[in-house]
């Protein structure tokens, strides 16, 4: 019966031609990284006499100047806590709020809701210059939390969609039974719901971490401090430094730019794309 | 009778306060940096301002008269759907074919599955800065391989030129979409029950037979869901725009977003750049309006 499926299975597969485009269109859509990869291991001159050749060594020179002359240790650092931090804020304000939608009484329930997903309709150019202003306002510039905030305030929506439906799908009984108990609202929280949506949490901090490691436009906008710039914000400055500090240097802090989440998702392939399915199908 | 029910309104909100409690801080932060700045939007589009100090000098709909009278702005406009028409016909049709291949079985199926997928976890930033050395006139690759297989005619300045500037981008933005696209068709395409494609060989229908016949009719929900991520995500679009090209050279590859940008942070006009992204603001809402009807009579008359 195996065996018998597996030959099914075969004979269903698609052409060599196809085969060869397919593998033709994976050489297109990788070629670009792979050159990048393989350029920032080489010197300056031997990538300006030839930029087809392969690395003659592992050079990592390049790296050690993106890193201090191009500033990327800084830019890292300052992502690393922004990001860390943004997750922080997230899954907790998440959490709190998505089970107070799917389990507590409230009046007024649905008119709060909709009042956080008319937030999906707000394009951010149309707040960014009143955010900004809204920032000085409060003397947080260049502090984390005109980071972190502003962050949340643009995740909450998809972030409380899908831990709302998921914690729909946890039975009331559950909860119920932990009342005759005599188990309170917050330990109802922490120690039934928080174990039973973990699988959920984990989308949240995939989908939350990559749009705040990412995160451009406001930080552009909003960070004047040069020692308080991100990796987009410091890459996409790198980039114009080539004529100072080579092409190869550059590429080396791509090369860290575009592997971060590339190694993630390979050490964690099915619940990364789990992530990125649900947030997409759901969101 | 009026008495009791405000005693019970009373007692509702009372049994509320737990809940009210979990949803403050969400709440709060949504009031200081979105509902605050969004209603300063619609005062700063009315007033003439630098962007610093009180709004003083109200002109009215000024803002919005200089925006619409902008040959820029339309250019801007145009752009953008251009890019959302690109991606929607051309990234979801690849995708969907690369999907429909994984399905079928190939050889080496889980490192083309894994391997594909790349591009979609770099981000635009990052994307950008790449392709931007890809393009680059002299040193880029793109140039030197049209020079070594003799198309050296064919070499330019991609991005610094009013007619290619537009298409590159929107060529780099596509290599990005395309794996996300073949991603959410393949978890889809995966759903569609055996049974069908069984009966379907039993009757002896080929591969077109069933791809026209089983496989799109099934797949036509979730094109649905992409077009709308498509084209609210693509509205959105800046990062990679302003990285690559700034909307340049003279607004060749201006986009909403970059426009709106470009006016506040670069000319300093803030009243016009809100104004304009005001502007863009119903476009969007009335469009995703239009799209969320569409998909949802479709899917009704799909039920019934």
């Amino acid at each position: 019966m195996h065996r018998q499926k597996k030959e099914k299975g075969r004979s269903k597969n698609v052409s060599v031609f196809v085969f060869i485009i397919v593998l033709l269109y994976a050489l297109i859509s990788l070629y670009p990284l792979i050159w990048v990869v393989l350029q920032s291991f080489k010197t300056e001159p031997e990538f300006l006499s030839s930029i087809w050749s392969l690395p003659s060594s592992l050079h990592l020179d390049n790296y050690i100047t993106a890193f201090t002359k191009g500033n990327l240790a800084v830019y890292l650092k300052n992502t690393v806590i922004n990001t860390g931090a943004t997750l922080v804020v997230e899954i907790v304000f998440i959490t709190l709020a998505a089970f107070a939608f799917s389990k507590l009484k409230m009046k007024f329930k649905n008119v709060i809701f909709y009042m956080i997903l008319i937030n999906m309709l707000i394009p951010t150019p149309i707040i960014l210059l009143p955010m900004y202003l809204q920032v000085i306002n409060l003397n947080i510039q260049n502090t984390l939390a005109a980071i972190v905030f502003p962050y949340f305030q643009g995740f909450a929506p998809l972030g409380l969609i899908l831990l709302k439906n998921y914690m729909d799908g946890i039975p009331n009984e559950i909860i119920e039974a932990a009342k005759i108990d005599g188990c309170s609202t917050p330990r109802i929280l922490l120690s039934i719901m928080v174990p039973l949506v973990k699988p959920m949490m984990v989308t949240l901090a995939i989908l939350g971490g990559m749009s705040a490691w990412n995160e451009y436009m406001w930080a552009l906008v909003s960070i004047s401090d040069t020692s308080k710039y991100t990796l987009s914000v410091g890459i996409a400055i790198l980039k114009d430094k080539i004529s100072t500090l080579g092409y190869t240097p550059v590429l080396a802090a791509l090369t860290v730019g575009a592997m971060v989440f590339v190694i993630i998702y390979l050490a964690a392939q099915k619940t990364f794309v789990r992530s990125i399915t649900e947030g997409a199908v759901k969101g | 009778m009026k008495h009791k029910t405000k005693n019970s309104l009373l007692k509702d909100l009372k049994e509320s306060i737990p809940g009210y409690l979990l949803v403050l801080p969400t709440i709060a932060t949504l009031i200081i940096f979105l509902y605050i700045p969004f209603f300063n939007a619609f005062r700063i589009s009315l007033y003439k301002y630098k962007g610093y100090g009180a709004l003083t000098k109200f002109i009215g709909l000024d803002n919005y008269v200089t925006v619409l009278k902008d040959k820029h702005f339309y250019e801007a406009f145009l752009h953008t759907f251009e890019l959302i028409g690109c991606d929607l016909v051309i990234s979801i049709i690849i995708g969907f074919l690369l999907a429909y291949v994984m399905f079928r079985g190939i050889r080496f199926k889980r490192f083309f599955n894994t391997s594909l997928f790349i591009p979609y976890l770099i981000s635009m930033v990052v994307v950008g800065c790449i392709w931007k050395i890809l393009y680059d006139p002299t040193i880029g690759p793109l140039n030197q391989l049209l020079k070594a297989v003799g198309l050296e005619s064919l070499a330019q300045a991609w991005l610094s030129q009013k007619s290619t500037s537009l298409p590159s981008i929107i060529i780099t933005w596509i290599w990005r979409t395309i794996p996300f696209n073949m991603l959410i068709c393949y978890a889809n395409i995966m759903n569609l029950s055996k049974d069908y494609l069984e009966a379907a060989d039993i009757d002896g229908a080929n591969q077109w037979q069933k791809l026209r016949y089983i496989i799109i009719p099934h797949m036509k929900p979730t094109f649905m869901t992409l077009a709308i991520l498509t084209v609210t995500n693509d509205l959105r679009a800046f990062d990679l725009i302003w990285v690559m090209t700034k909307g340049g050279p003279g607004g060749a590859s201006d986009v909403m977003t970059s426009y709106v940008y470009s006016k506040a942070f670069v000319s300093q006009q803030f009243g016009a750049a809100t104004s304009a992204s005001i502007i863009m603001m119903v476009v969007m809402i009335g469009l995703t309006v239009l799209l969320q009807v569409a998909k949802g009579r479709r899917g009704g008359g799909e039920n019934a």
